[in-house]
C-alpha cells in the first residue's frame, strides 16, 4: 500500500516520504492466530495529521519502549471497515467510521490502518469523509477540555489562545453553544488570518473591536448571535484592523 | 486547561489540567451530529492527494485551518 513514512526524528516534516508498505493482513486478523482482538481494517478516504505530531515520542517508539520506525503518522481518519478481527462487535464490514488511532501504531496517512474498534464510531452517510477526518481530533479535544475536564456550564467564561486555530475553533464553537461567554486569542502578526479563518464559526459575531494588549490580538465574542433569527451576523472589528 | 503539554508552572490560586485527548465514538457522534444540523462549521482548510501529502504537510506560509489528505479520491 501506499504510505507516507518518518524515519529520522531530527528531520521534521522535511523527513516524510511517500512509499510503500505491506498491507495489513487481513486473513491473520480474522484468523484467532494473532493477538489482534478488538482491531479492524479500516480503508482510510481521509486523513488528518496534527503539526507537531513528530514531535511525539509515541511516533517512534511503541509502548514496550522499542523504536518502530519506519512509522506512519497521521492519528485522525475517515475511511470504510474492510476487515474484522475477533472481538469487534458493532461494526460491519463496508461501514463507513471515522476516529483517531493508537499513538504508538502506525497511523493513517496510507491505503490502510488497523484500527481498534473502540476508536471508531460511525460516519453518518451524510457527513464526507474529508469532514470525518477533520473533525475527529479537534473536536474529541474541544469537547473533552471544555466538558470533560473543564465541567462547563452556561454563563461561565472561556478564553480561548489560539482560538482561530483547528482545535481552537471548534472550542469556541462548542463553548458558546453551551452557553459561555467565548474570549479568542491569536497572534497579532496573523490576526486577518485569524480572523478569516474564526469567521468560518458563522455563528460568532464579534461585541468588542480588535485590542492590542502585551503583543497579543485579542478579540471577544459573545453568545448573542444565537438569539437572532435569519443567517448568523459577524460585525467587522473595522477600525483596528 | 492545556492541550500542548503540562504546564511550566502551576497557577497559585487555580487548577492547570493538562491532557491528551482520547477516541471516544459517543462524542464523535454528538460532534458529527452537531456538523450535520449547523451547530458546528468544520475548519478545514488545505485538501490535497496522498501523491502531494509531503508538500501539503510541509507549508511554506501559514495555512488556514486543517490539512486534510485525501488517500482515496
Ligand atoms: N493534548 C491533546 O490531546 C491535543 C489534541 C489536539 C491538538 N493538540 C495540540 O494543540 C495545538 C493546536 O493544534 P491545532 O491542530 O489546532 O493547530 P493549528 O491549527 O496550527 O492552531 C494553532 C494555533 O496556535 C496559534 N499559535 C501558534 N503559534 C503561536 C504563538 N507563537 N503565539 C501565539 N499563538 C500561536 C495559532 O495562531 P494564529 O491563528 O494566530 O496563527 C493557531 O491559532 C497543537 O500544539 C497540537 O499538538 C493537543
Amino acid at each position: 500500500m501506499k504510505a507516507i513514512v518518518v524515519t529520522d526524528p531530527a528531520a521534521g516534516t522535511a523527513g516524510m516520504k511517500l512509499t510503500q508498505r505491506p498491507d495489513p493482513d487481513a486473513a491473520r486478523l480474522a484468523s484467532l492466530s494473532g493477538a489482534s482482538y478488538g482491531d479492524v481494517i479500516v480503508e482510510v478516504h481521509a486523513s488528518g495529521f496534527t503539526g507537531n505530531e513528530l514531535e511525539w515520542p509515541s511516533t517512534w517508539t511503541d509502548r514496550l519502549g522499542c523504536d518502530r520506525t519506519p512509522s506512519i503518522p497521521g492519528h485522525e481518519l475517515a475511511g470504510v471497515v474492510t476487515a474484522l478481527g475477533y472481538g469487534t462487535t458493532g461494526l460491519s464490514v463496508g461501514q463507513r467510521v471515522f476516529g483517531l488511532t493508537d499513538w504508538t501504531r502506525d497511523g493513517t496517512l496510507a491505503e490502510y490502518v488497523v484500527v481498534e474498534a473502540r476508536n471508531l464510531a460511525p460516519l453518518p452517510g451524510d457527513v464526507d469523509f474529508t469532514v470525518g477526518a477533520g473533525i475527529a481530533m479537534t473536536g474529541l479535544t474541544a469537547w473533552q477540555g471544555l466538558f470533560e475536564h473543564g465541567r462547563l456550564r452556561a454563563g461561565q467564561s472561556v478564553l480561548v489562545h489560539g482560538a482561530a486555530g483547528a482545535v481552537g475553533s471548534m472550542v469556541v464553537q462548542l463553548a458558546r453553544e453551551a452557553g459561555a461567554y467565548v474570549i479568542g486569542t491569536g497572534r497579532t502578526d496573523h490576526r486577518q488570518t485569524a480572523l478569516t479563518s474564526a469567521r468560518t464559526c458563522s455563528s460568532i459575531s464579534t461585541t468588542m473591536p480588535w485590542k492590542t494588549s502585551a503583543g497579543s490580538t485579542w478579540f471577544s465574542m459573545s453568545s448573542e448571535a444565537r438569539s437572532r433569527s435569519g443567517p448568523p451576523a459577524w460585525s467587522e472589528p473595522e477600525e483596528h484592523w | 486547561m492545556t492541550v500542548t503539554g503540562p504546564p511550566e508552572a502551576r497557577p497559585a490560586h487555580g487548577l492547570a489540567v493538562d491532557f491528551v485527548v482520547v477516541s471516544v465514538p459517543d462524542q464523535l457522534g454528538e460532534i458529527a451530529q452537531r456538523v450535520r444540523d449547523g451547530r458546528l462549521r468544520t475548519n478545514i482548510g488545505h485538501v490535497a492527494p496522498i501523491d502531494d501529502a509531503v508538500a501539503a504537510l510541509n507549508p511554506t506560509q501559514r495555512v488556514a485551518g486543517k490539512t486534510i489528505i485525501h488517500v482515496r479520491p
